[in-house]
């Protein structure tokens, strides 16, 4: 309750409600989202962190309104970007909020781009059609865009297969920023990219998005990424927001019993001899999720109390958990504070 | 290093192409103790993959020796070969491309035993296949599971299980976690080590990802371009990184803690062309510290007591 | 929970018992109808061709004239009319089917056991074989199909065996393409790497791992292989270098209605249903047959 009290103060240039997402195919209906609630304040960053399957790009699509359908069905309480209703938009609003308001950089950058266009026409192509300005302005500002990347102007003529993975990732980028977007998604951005380009391409965006002060989602599974680009948190399971917070909350002070299994998973650079503690189990099958609390056929703490539908608690202003277990009086996890 | 299982000398393996010589591997040198991990560490197109394959002679090298417990596999007659291959396997990096979709869990696990006519009745084969699913904690419903019916994790273990069923003692792991997500890939690494003090593998483990390899190897060598740049053991190397490459490249791992920020080392541009590469440092085009000197290829020398280092300015940048 | 390392029994392990490869190949064959209903319209023709060969005489029933007959439309006596030598249409269909049937089949069995395997080896070894296995069969693929197989008829002379060789052979270039290209995506697999890491030879490489995956488009090859089989019959039939004339070929009967197909129509229609039904039928099985094998569809 107290979250939404707050909400109202906060300048928020997204906001989801209870949003639901599910794939009705021939071998039953896949819960990729269920029931998630989103808010992000203008200029911040938030990490969408979790495995695979738990509906991380899901959740992406639906927010651009670009869930196939058929066989996706979405159903959202509130979706509002910058304040404005994007659930009620026609297909001609959309397309104008799409690349202009809200853009996408998706993981593969191999595929993201046309081959038979040069790649100064592409980040022109998003220009042009946004904004009022003549092809010429347009070819103009491409290039500028492409200089702002860190890419030669004068290769504004060549076509991507002329680009390395890491060149084209950020000619992706420069798209994606071309129409100074409020709010940028992007999905695995570095996945495909080696050490060093993926802290090239970091260490790009985090500049650009301080210049230009954008609202930023980053879909990840690295907690690495999350750490070094971050403000916020929110750690995904099967459709669902498990554990939100500021990176001191969900790193110093983690609280869902799964993201503490994220942390034990991964092998720790400074200690090489510490023994990793796996995660038991399976991600479970999106189309039987167990009833209750998604995660308690694979949690260490499981109780009774966690067959029960899971409500989302806050530990503090910024910090939030949907974790039955803290009824519990005295409930802690292993993990320390820091 | 007391025991050693293998030796690889001047290992080289250049590819023609349309452009020129590709150098994949470039005159690679290293030893594997018995029981030990040796981690090859390098960015897409460093020659890894290759010199994990051309080891096995799945690519035949172009020069060099690949003495493994005496015998120089690189002289080996083909019927030779196939026997020399029992001892030395491959866990593959995609647990999807690397099990055939048209084959069940036992057909794919027993194919090694009947290939090389190890065991002859199905009763003693069935016993075996399930004798190694259980090793790598497979459970026995799955014996005839097909592939796609199982996840990422599972499906790796039946690469694992297909590696040990001739019961090697070297097995390269090419990139076995990288497709994994982390809570799995933690259960793989972990059934990996399990196995190597079980059986006593010696394990070359190829991987991009620095702090698996370093969780996991005791000792690293970083490759570029098809030169192995900077050898150490494990903590020697992630402790005291003299190579500027491998400098960059640990400064470069996304740490998942805070305030564990660093200064980072961002190096110039991207990986130059492995096509005829003229004859100066490697990595003289990005390199921070590049002066005259490194326009001749320094060698791999000994930095300090087992720490390799190629760089003509070892120690002093 | 797999995670858990646990010995278990080989009497645990007796109820996941291999099952036996065709029992789920004809479990999944089963569950889909079109591939039910091939099959059945199929071994309907084969019954009524064999039973034809013992019912009706061939000298009396299929080629004797009777001139009184001639073009009936189809009436309670001649089901499918008669044609201009007085004779029934059906009979002729039904005995004729054992021609078209073995021509269609055994030419496309020769075709395709020769071209696929020439596209395997073509495909896994690549390189110089490749390059002469491709040219060779390019070479032979640039042959007009019927001038082919004219040049076979008159070298071999004429009968019915020369010319399911000689249809089989006209075909072989198509498969073998067809083949490699299926090969191609294959071959770079990590399995097949791991097959040969694990000891397994070359041919078992390409019978076991390579065949199996590259398959599918070899059975639509060969769906469409007996249409084309029979077919191309019908048209060497026509130039008289197929089956003998009076012999009741379907595609002989084809080409002999067509001088009537203006008054008699039926003439043609019928033997050209004939030939549809079969070739549709056989695509059904294909398609059957092809999703059947796949195990990614079983469930």
């Amino acid at each position: 309750m107290s979250e939404k009290a707050i909400a109202k103060e906060r300048d928020l240039i997204l906001d989801v409600k209870n949003l639901n997402v599910r794939f009705e195919t021939d071998d039953g209906i896949v819960r990729a989202v269920n029931g998630l609630d989103l808010q992000i304040e203008r200029g911040h960053a938030i990490g969408l962190v979790g495995e695979t399957g738990a509906g991380k790009t899901t959740t992406a699509l639906a927010l651009l309104r670009l869930v196939p359908d058929p066989p996706g069905v979405v159903e959202c309480e509130k979706l509002e970007l910058d304040g404005r209703d994007v659930l009620g938009m026609s297909i001609k609003e959309l397309e104008k909020v799409r690349g202009k308001d809200i853009s996408m950089i998706f993981q593969d950058p191999m595929t993201a781009l046309n081959p038979v266009f040069t790649v100064g026409d592409q980040i022109a192509e998003s220009i042009f059609l946004h904004e009022n300005v003549s092809y010429v302005e347009a070819q103009k500002r491409a290039v500028a865009m492409l200089e702002l990347v860190g890419i030669p102007g004068e290769r504004a003529g060549e076509y991507p297969h002329q680009f390395s993975g890491g060149m084209k990732q950020r000619v992706v980028i420069a798209i994606a920023l071309a129409c100074h977007p409020q709010l940028l998604i992007a999905d695995e951005p570095t996945t495909a990219l080696d050490v060093t380009i993926q802290a090239q391409v970091l260490d790009l965006m985090k500049n650009l998005r301080e210049q230009y002060k954008t609202s930023l989602i980053m879909i990840t599974h690295d907690l690495g990424i999350v750490a070094e680009i971050c403000d916020e948190v929110a750690v995904m399971y099967a459709g669902n927001v498990v554990e939100k917070g500021t990176l001191e909350d969900v790193f110093n002070r983690t609280k869902h019993p799964y993201t503490e299994g994220l942390f034990n998973s991964l092998p720790n650079i400074r200690d090489r001899k510490a023994m990793l503690t796996p995660i038991k189990g399976l991600m479970p099958d999106p189309t039987a999720l167990p009833e209750g609390c998604p995660f308690s056929p694979r949690c260490p703490y499981a109780g009774d109390d966690c067959a029960a539908p899971q409500v989302i608690r806050s530990i503090s202003e910024t910090h939030f958990v949907r974790c039955c277990a803290y009824d519990r009086p005295g409930f802690h996890i292993e993990r320390k504070e820091r | 290093m007391a025991d050693t299982i293998l030796e690889v000398r001047n290992l080289t393996k250049h590819f023609k192409t349309k452009h020129g010589m590709l150098h994949a591997v470039d005159g690679v040198d290293f030893k594997l103790a018995r029981g030990k991990t040796l981690g090859l560490v390098g960015e897409s197109g460093c020659g890894k993959s290759t010199t994990g394959r051309t080891i096995l002679r799945l690519i035949e090298p172009t020069a060099g020796e690949i003495i493994f417990e005496g015998k120089d596999i690189n002289k080996l007659s083909r019927s030779e070969l196939r026997h020399a291959r029992k001892d030395m396997q491959l866990i593959f990096q995609d647990p999807y491309s690397s099990l055939d979709p048209r084959k069940t869990v036992s057909q794919i696990i027993s194919e090694p035993i009947i290939a090389n006519k190890i065991l002859k009745s199905s009763a003693d084969i069935d016993a075996r296949v399930a004798e190694l699913m259980s090793t790598v904690g497979l459970a026995a419903r799955l014996f005839n599971a097909y592939p796609h019916e199982l996840d990422g994790g599972r499906r790796q273990r039946i690469g694992i299980a297909r590696a040990l069923a001739m019961e090697p003692k070297f097995i390269v792991c090419d990139e076995p976690v990288s497709a994994l997500d982390v809570s799995i890939q933690a259960q793989i690494l972990n059934l990996l080590k399990e196995l190597q003090s079980e059986f006593n593998l010696s394990y070359i483990f190829i991987t991009h990802d620095l702090s698996v390899v370093n969780h996991f190897s005791d000792e690293i060598a970083v490759m570029y371009l098809g030169k192995i740049v900077e050898k150490a053991p494990a903590e020697q190397l992630f402790e005291n990184p003299v190579h500027p490459y491998t400098r960059a490249l640990l400064s470069a791992i996304p740490i998942p803690e805070l305030g564990a920020k660093k200064e980072r080392i961002l190096i110039k541009g991207e990986i130059t062309s492995p096509i005829n590469p003229p004859d100066e440092c490697r990595f003289y085009k990005r390199c921070n510290y590049a002066c005259d000197r490194c326009k001749s290829l320094p060698e791999l020398k000994e930095f300090a007591p087992d720490h390799f280092v190629a760089c003509h300015l070892a120690g002093e940048v | 929970m797999e995670t858990t390392r646990r010995k278990f029994t080989s009497a645990e392990l007796q109820q996941y018992k291999k099952r036996s490869m065709f029992s789920e190949v004809w479990r999944n064959y089963k569950k889909s109808p079109s591939a039910m209903i091939g099959l059945v319209i199929i071994i309907i023709i084969i019954i009524a061709a064999i039973v034809a060969q013992f019912v009706y005489d061939y000298d009396t029933d299929i080629v004797q004239q009777n001139i009184k007959e001639r073009f009936q439309r189809p009436n309670a006596e001649h089901l499918l009319g008669t044609d201009q030598y007085g004779r029934d249409v059906l009979t002729r269909i039904l005995y004729g089917a054992k021609y078209s049937l073995s021509v269609g089949i055994v030419s496309v069995a020769i075709s395709c056991v020769l071209g696929s395997s020439l596209g395997l080896i073509a495909g896994y070894y690549g390189g110089f074989t490749e390059n002469l296995i491709l040219r060779v069969c390019e070479v032979f693929a640039g042959i007009p199909s019927v001038l082919l197989g004219i040049a076979i008829m008159s070298a071999f002379g004429q009968s019915i065996v020369v010319l399911m060789f000689a249809i089989g052979l006209v075909y072989v270039p198509m498969f073998a393409r067809t083949a490699r290209a299926a090969v191609l995506p294959v071959r770079d697999q990590e399995y097949i790497e791991a097959a040969r890491v694990s000891g397994v030879g070359d041919l078992k490489i390409i019978f076991g791992h390579v065949l199996p995956n590259a398959m599918s488009p070899i059975i639509v090859q060969v769906t469409m292989g007996v249409a084309n089989g029979i077919l191309t019959a019908s048209s060497l039939s026509f130039l008289g270098l197929g089956v003998p004339v009076p012999a009741p070929e379907w595609g002989a009967m084809l080409s002999n209605g067509r001088e009537f197909i203006r008054d008699y129509g039926y003439l043609t229609l019928f033997p050209g249903l004939a030939i549809m039904i079969t070739v549709l039928v056989f695509n059904l099985m294909g398609d059957g047959l092809r999703d059947a094998l796949d195990p990614k569809l079983k469930q």
